[in-house]
């Protein structure tokens, strides 16, 4: 199994993914709109497959120090741990942008930016993970959302917990549209090899039914 | 209603949270005691209404899609205080909803399997304390943040100030350790910081040295004071690799936190001193020298002095002795020429040579009275009563003592260009006697039918006046216009042809320079020469024009 993690998905597999998950995240728009009060956009330009060892490099190419994430673990035809990563100002920024319709004030907002974190990486999580399962027609379970802050390094350990080894990451990333503002995070889904091969089955599949292959 | 969710309404009516349980079709199943209080609304009422016909507010509401997410996909969910503000109308303490702010809460959407007909869960939880809590953690936090920040930069400060400075400082505890010292220290020590904090002091000091100081500082502990070490003397420190060098150790007593603590401040004077010391060794040469100097210098001078003593007395004794003897070749030499007057018998070329004797006579007489005051002057016998002076008729009185021989020589005097009354400060019989001798050397070495000047100038600060005797003589070279005031010493034109003794100018020059003027000698253009020389002008004297 060791050779998966050399795995490399196809074009039409990756074509597929960035829809399904453009899908997943435009529904998480439409969530935070409704949180809100105000049209917020969001998008999945880009989609990647990568080592988990290799993941650090690329965060680290992008010039966070600090970030703030949210994760949650997903059960089901395939498990998964979903992260939602911003670099803490940007995190920041966005919890202020969108309680700007709650009559909350700064003060108070920054009290709660934690659970508020949790709440928008919880929607968009949720929509990339239903949206997964609606189109590939499986099921998940998952639990509640977890923050955290930290540099990239002792974040993703942290978040592995018990789970290491072989893991590949599915490398996602989303620009959110507040306003004015354009705010660009990632969401990170932590797949073991087995979870993965079981995703790629499922997304292939979903693709001789579409009639695509 | 089925015994398992009769089992877990009773568990939830103890819980602190609220706690609602919907079925499939989003209907309400469970409805635990902590709502009835916050919302005032029975478990009997509420069960069977959906969650909108219960809070009207929530209708279309993300709660309301999260419910359905939980229901539909078995997604949870969280919705936070932070975006929704409050979510239902909630009131703590005040169930009758009437009055008072409503309470902020969080809700979790969890999706229930298979429980007694229930499809979803939502835990409400206040979060009144939460937010209270962590406002109270975040000014805490905040509070700390900055006082570390002060202390960071305070310690930032007191560092860039210590280790900027060019000399060494230790901070020294009251048991005498090091507890801090700077970069200088470090280099002039030859010990790292490390190595030097939690070290004794002793470390520093010269081994032979220890045990007095010690007591030193244990002394200056009871009555700490500003000041240097050592009381003025010179004292050592030592290094790591056990040299030594002179210091100055500068002490300040510093009370950190209510101990006593010792500024130490080191500064490396070895140079300074080998500097001092080499000053010290040149100055004392330099004194010495001067000493042996002004020892040979006053030997010199005693000799000398001895010497002119010598000749002084020498040119007295042989005037005196001379004088003796002349007196009475003089006498007789009268005798004879009175003898001869008259008398037929003697042959007129007698009475000639008698008066031969007596020209000679006077001529010897006049050169022994010269050296004789010469000699005075020079032993500084000869005394000067100085008073306020008309010089015109000083120099008058010298003309006319002159008048006869000038009028042999068929020579003029010319004074116009002498000032009238004009007073000097001077002794008037030297100050004649100088003229006279100018004189009688302008008329000795002047052709027949010359003219000799005598003027006089106020000199430009107005204090002197320099008076002239101008002749058209031989003149005097250019190199001997010096040395013509010493004694025996005659102008080589004048030495052969005209005779003379040398002695005049001499004299002058003491009396001149006796009465702080001065005296030169000039040749004239044309031929001649001129002599001048200066004096004080009296109080009295004003600068005509």
């Amino acid at each position: 199994m060791r050779q998966l993690s050399e795995v490399q998905l196809s074009e039409l597999q990756q074509d597929a993914l960035a829809e399904i998950f453009n899908i997943g995240v435009g529904r998480a728009g439409s969530s935070l709109s409704l949180v809100v009060g105000s049209q917020i956009e969001l998008t999945a330009p880009a989609i990647s497959l990568c080592p988990l060892d290799r993941i650090q490099e690329n965060l680290h190419g992008l010039e966070f120090r600090q970030f703030s994430m949210v994760s949650q673990k997903f059960t089901g035809d395939f498990d998964s741990q979903a992260i939602l990563i911003f670099p803490e100002t940007n995190a920041l920024e966005i919890v202020r942008l969108m309680a700007g319709a709650v009559e909350l004030s700064v003060e108070e907002l920054s009290e709660l930016e934690q659970e508020a974190m949790c709440e928008v990486g919880n929607i968009i999580l949720n929509a990339c993970m239903s949206a997964v399962a609606d189109l590939l027609e499986i099921a998940f379970s998952g639990t509640l959302p977890v923050h955290r802050f930290g540099d990239t390094c002792n974040t993703f350990l942290e978040a592995l917990g018990e789970e290491s080894g072989d893991s590949m990451v599915l490398f996602l990333q989303v620009e959110m549209r507040i306003s004015q503002h354009r705010i660009q995070g990632h969401i990170v889904f932590l797949l073991s090899v087995t979870s993965l091969a079981a995703l790629l089955q499922c997304l292939d599949a979903y693709l001789v039914k579409s009639g695509l292959q | 209603m089925n015994g398992a969710l009769a089992e877990i309404r009773r568990f939830a009516d103890a819980l602190a949270n609220g706690v609602i349980a919907l079925d499939a079709a989003g209907r309400v199943v469970l409805w635990n005691h902590w709502l009835v209080n916050v919302t005032g609304i029975r478990p009997e009422a509420a069960f069977g209404q959906p969650l909108a016909g219960l809070f009207p507010e929530v209708a279309g509401s993300r709660l309301i899609e999260a419910v359905n997410f939980a229901i539909e996909r078995q997604m949870p969910s969280l919705l936070s205080p932070a975006l929704h503000g409050t979510l239902l109308a909630l009131y703590r303490n005040d169930p009758d909803r009437r009055q008072g702010t409503r309470m902020r809460h969080m809700i979790h959407v969890v999706p229930l399997v298979s429980l007694s007909g229930a499809a979803c869960m939502l835990q409400i939880t206040d979060m009144t304390a939460t937010i209270t809590r962590e406002q109270r953690l975040r000014t805490q936090a905040e509070e700390l943040r900055l006082s570390n920040l002060e202390l960071a930069q305070s310690q930032q400060r007191l560092a860039s100030v210590l280790s900027a400075a060019p000399f060494a400082i230790l901070i020294v505890g009251c048991t005498g350790r090091i507890e801090l010292c700077n970069a200088s220290a470090e280099l002039a020590l030859g010990y790292t910081a490390d190595e030097l904090c939690g070290q004794s002091v002793d470390c520093l000091v010269p081994h032979g040295r220890r045990a007095a100081h010690a007591l030193h500082l244990a002394h200056y502990l009871q009555a700490p004071e500003a000041r240097s070490m050592g009381g003025g003397r010179r004292i050592s420190a030592l290094r790591k690799d056990g040299s030594e060098f002179i210091a100055e150790i500068g002490l300040t007593p510093m009370l950190v936190e209510g101990e006593q603590k010792i500024l130490v401040t080191v500064v490396d004077i070895t140079e300074r001193a080998r500097n001092a010391d080499e000053l010290e060794r040149y100055r004392y040469g330099l004194e010495q020298m001067v000493d042996e100097r002004t020892l040979e210098a006053e030997e010199a001078r005693r000799i000398a002095e001895q010497a002119s003593e010598a000749k002084s007395r020498l040119l007295a004794n042989v005037s005196h002795e001379l004088k003796t003897p002349l007196h009475a070749v003089v006498s007789f030499a009268h005798l004879g020429e009175e003898r001869c007057q008259g008398e037929t018998a003697i042959p007129p070329r007698i009475a000639q040579y008698f008066s031969r004797i007596s020209e000679s006579a006077a001529r010897l007489e006049e050169l022994i009275h010269s050296l004789l005051d010469l000699s005075a002057l020079d032993a500084g016998a000869a005394i000067f009563v100085r008073a306020d002076t008309a010089l015109t008729p000083l120099l008058a009185s010298v003309l006319a003592g002159l008048g006869e021989e000038a009028g042999r020589k068929q020579l003029a005097f010319d004074t116009s260009a002498f000032p009238a009354d004009i007073h000097a400060y001077c002794d008037a019989e030297r100050i004649g006697e100088a003229m006279r001798r100018i004189l009688e050397n302008a008329l000795q070495f002047s052709p027949p039918g010359a003219c000799i000047t005598i003027s006089g100038q106020y000199l430009a600060a107005g204090k002197e006046i320099e008076i002239a005797i101008a002749d058209e003589g031989v003149g005097i070279p250019e190199a001997e216009l010096e040395s013509v005031f010493e004694a025996f010493v005659q102008s080589s034109r004048t030495r052969t042809s005209a005779g003379g003794k040398g002695l005049g100018l001499a004299i002058c020059r003491h009396i001149v320079d006796s009465h702080g003027g001065r005296i030169q000698a000039a040749s004239r253009d044309g031929g001649g020469t001129e002599i001048r020389f200066t004096l004080p002008l009296s109080a009295a004297s004003t600068p005509a024009g």
